[in-house]
């Protein structure tokens, strides 16, 4: 039970006051991208939370088998980067071999889904935050929510940014990086800093 | 056939935007008239900075941005205003100005100005001061009833000084009654939506009963929650801009309940003593999704409907 | 400049040889001036990446170093020599290496190849300004996973010439770069006013995310602005 309530308390952490995306600025492009496509923003976002949840999963491993210092703490970026690809790899030659269907229906975002900085700062955000093994796997649940949340509210914003009302300078991308910034300030009233 | 498109609000004839713009001003104007008494000219003259500079930030925008300038757009008057309100009795003028300035140039214009912007323009303002200057946004002369819960202390002040605005805390915020009134005079006038800001305070109330800050009894939370804050000034004039706030009739309910809950919630967990203008800007981004939500689910039940029949 | 098809439909062999016989005279300058083609192009590729079309501002890619990491100009020094030394060799090999990898393994591939020039990259950045790692923090170790190395390289480099992909790659490090130091060099000066006037906020405001990305937005209209005044034919890319 208390394993469940830590679980779940991290994952309204990493939506709110701990979001990675609006307070620690990692994982736009990927939002920008998933927000683009909104028809497959909700299997986008499934596919970050479940390498997020890999990524954090192998974070725990490494910290658990791997020596602290040495040559393991100069490597760890590396180790987790080859981790992160081989976990894709993993899954893309899976899906390919036995499910291909399912394959060519995820394929256009597939890598972008697994290879970005949400998912590769998972084992990093382990050190830096001093999480268990069950308040990681809540925070890797509750950045795949948080990811899900912003690509579903900047796909809405983001058919308005085009009116001819607009200046034309900013309509597209520049209105963009506004709303997501002032969205960014709104959960500023939760931290009131950085996260990092 | 001639098909003419229209842009938010959507109301019914132009000369509405302009008369319920003209209330707003109204009703704004009225808040000030209490907090004059109390501190001075000081806070109309604050007013006066707060509206002119969001003027003319408006006229420098649409100079860059090559519109045509019209002065009588009173939606930057009512932003002025609403972050005038929202400004401590002794604040330095420049305070309300940096704000309206970043309100107009950063969350007004590039979004097209008055119809097009995703968020209320006053929030924005005020959350960008309060994260730059938080000393300044909440100086008073003594502690506000928002710091004592937010310090889990029960506020000194009595509830019947906190309906006339007696206690420390934003210019325009403070009155209870006076901003009751000034509700009441918008929902008559349709200019604002009075389902909003109903299920907004219905569940702020619901949430401060269930969930005291400080250990009193449940009616006793709710009295200082509501009263504290900007919590109704909140409910009345920013969770009702009909331009972010939700177009369907039930997503406004469902975007007033939820409100209430993120202000709380904010309140409890937040950094700062006043969260409104942050809650406003949460619920502004939601509003599009209540709206997709709402219409989807009312289109299921049609269809539903129809395959009975 | 992307790659050709190596099989041609040819023309019989006489044909051939008597064009190529009355060419002959004039090999040199046609040489020369697809040599100057090449480098005319490279050049528009290379000043596209800077400015039209800018990776980050125009783009959307490699935002976290600018908007969570770039408050400082020690930051962004140091971000910019890891982008420096890790883009075009990632770049490079991807190219090389062409279509030889299935598509599906490229990213893993670009991936790894990322991380491992960044332990040189870091290892320079600790010679040359030492504890800037320590200043960058996550972000440092987080560039491997820098979109603008793992787009340019996974989907420019392996369809393009080896000049074109090292124009892409130096352009699109220039452009982030320069983008990341425009945008420090505002945050620092903001913070500095703000110290003058005797900040009270809890940490240095202009160092928020929110800070960085309003900037950026304001930044990406101006170049929006300038692309709009550029005639048609200059906006088009080989």
């Amino acid at each position: 039970m208390q394993t469940l309530a830590q679980m779940m308390l991290y994952a309204v952490l990493a939506v709110t006051s701990e979001n990675l995306i609006f307070t620690g600025g990692i994982g736009f492009s990927r939002v920008l991208r998933a927000a683009r496509r909104p028809k497959t923003a909700l299997a986008y976002s499934g596919l970050v939370c479940a390498f997020t949840l890999a990524s954090a999963a192998l974070g725990i491993w490494f910290g658990r088998t791997a020596p602290a210092g040495g040559w393991a703490a100069a490597a760890r970026p590396v180790l987790f980067a080859c981790g992160t690809a081989a976990v894709y790899l993993a899954a893309a030659f899976v899906w390919r071999t036995w499910w291909p269907k399912f394959y060519k229906k995820v394929e256009p975002f597939l890598s972008s889904s697994a290879i970005n900085s949400v998912v590769l700062s998972m084992p990093f955000l382990r050190r830096v935050f001093f999480l268990g093994p069950w308040q990681m796997i809540g925070y890797a649940l509750g950045t795949g929510a948080a990811f899900l949340f912003a690509s579903a509210a900047l796909s809405q914003a983001m058919g308005r940014m085009r009116n001819p009302d607009m200046p034309q300078a900013f309509q597209g991308l520049p209105a963009v990086f506004l709303y997501v910034g002032i969205l960014s300030l709104a959960f500023f009233g939760f931290t009131g800093g950085r996260l990092f | 056939m001639m098909i003419r498109t229209k842009t938010a609000p959507f109301l019914r004839t132009e000369e509405s935007v302009g008369s319920m713009m003209r209330d707003m001003l109204l009703a704004l104007a009225a808040l000030l008239i209490l907090p004059t008494v109390h501190y001075g000219v000081s806070v109309l003259k604050l007013a006066a900075v707060s509206v002119a500079a969001c003027m003319l930030a408006e006229i420098a925008g649409c100079l860059v941005a090559k519109r045509e300038i019209n002065i009588s757009e009173l939606s930057p008057m009512v932003t002025g205003m609403v972050i005038a309100a929202m400004m401590p009795p002794g604040a330095p003028y420049w305070l309300p100005a940096a704000a309206g300035v970043f309100a107009v140039l950063a969350a007004r214009i590039p979004f097209g100005s008055t119809g097009h912007t995703p968020f209320n323009p006053a929030a924005a303002g005020l959350a960008f001061a309060t994260a730059f200057w938080p000393g300044e946004m909440f100086r008073y002369a003594q502690q506000s009833p928002a710091a004592a819960l937010k310090a889990g202390l029960k506020p000194e002040a009595v509830p019947s000084e906190m309906l006339w605005g007696l206690t420390a805390g934003p210019v325009g915020t403070t009155a209870a009654l006076v901003i009751a009134a000034c509700g009441l005079f918008l929902f008559v006038r349709r200019a604002a939506n009075w389902q909003i800001p109903f299920w907004f305070l219905v569940s702020a109330a619901v949430f401060a009963a269930l969930f005291p800050r400080i250990l009193v009894p449940p009616f006793t939370s709710v009295k200082y929650e509501m009263l504290s804050g900007s919590l109704l000034f909140c409910a009345v004039f920013m969770m009702t801009d009909p331009v972010t706030a939700p177009r369907t009739v039930s997503g406004g309910a469902l975007y007033g309940l939820l409100g209430g809950i993120v202000l709380m919630l904010m309140r409890r967990f937040g950094v700062y003593e006043q969260s409104a203008s942050f809650t406003v800007l949460l619920m502004n981004a939601a509003a599009p999704l209540i709206d997709g939500a709402v219409c989807s689910l009312q289109a299921e039940r049609r269809r539903g409907r129809e395959k009975e029949e | 400049m992307k790659k050709r098809n190596k099989r041609r439909a040819g023309a019989p062999a006489a044909a051939k040889r008597e064009k190529s016989q009355s060419r002959k005279p004039k090999a040199l300058p046609a040489k020369r001036a697809g040599r100057k083609k090449l480098l005319r192009q490279a050049g528009t590729i290379l000043v596209n990446g800077v400015i039209f079309k800018n990776p980050v501002v125009i783009g959307a890619l490699g935002l976290f170093p600018v908007v969570a990491a770039g408050d400082c100009m020690e930051n962004a020094w140091a971000l910019s020599l890891l982008m420096l030394v890790m883009m075009t060799p990632v770049c490079l090999i991807s190219g090389w290496l062409g279509e030889k990898v299935p598509v599906w393994v490229r990213p893993a591939l670009v991936l790894v190849l990322s991380a491992l020039f960044y332990l040189p990259a870091s290892r320079l950045l600790d010679v040359v300004m030492p504890g800037a790692s320590l200043g960058l923090g996550i972000y440092g170790p987080l560039m491997i996973a820098n979109s603008i190395i793992l787009s340019r390289a996974n989907d420019y480099a392996p369809n393009h010439l080896t000049p074109a992909v090292l124009a892409d790659s130096l352009g699109c490090t220039a452009g982030f770069c320069a983008v990341l130091l425009i945008v420090s060099a505002l945050r620092a000066g903001w913070a500095h006013s703000l110290s003058r006037m005797g900040n009270t906020a809890l940490q240095n405001p202009a160092s928020y995310p929110f800070a960085g990305l309003i900037l950026l937005g304001f930044l990406s209209a101006l170049i929006q602005f300038v692309n709009h005044k550029r005639p048609e034919e200059r906006k088009a890319t080989p």
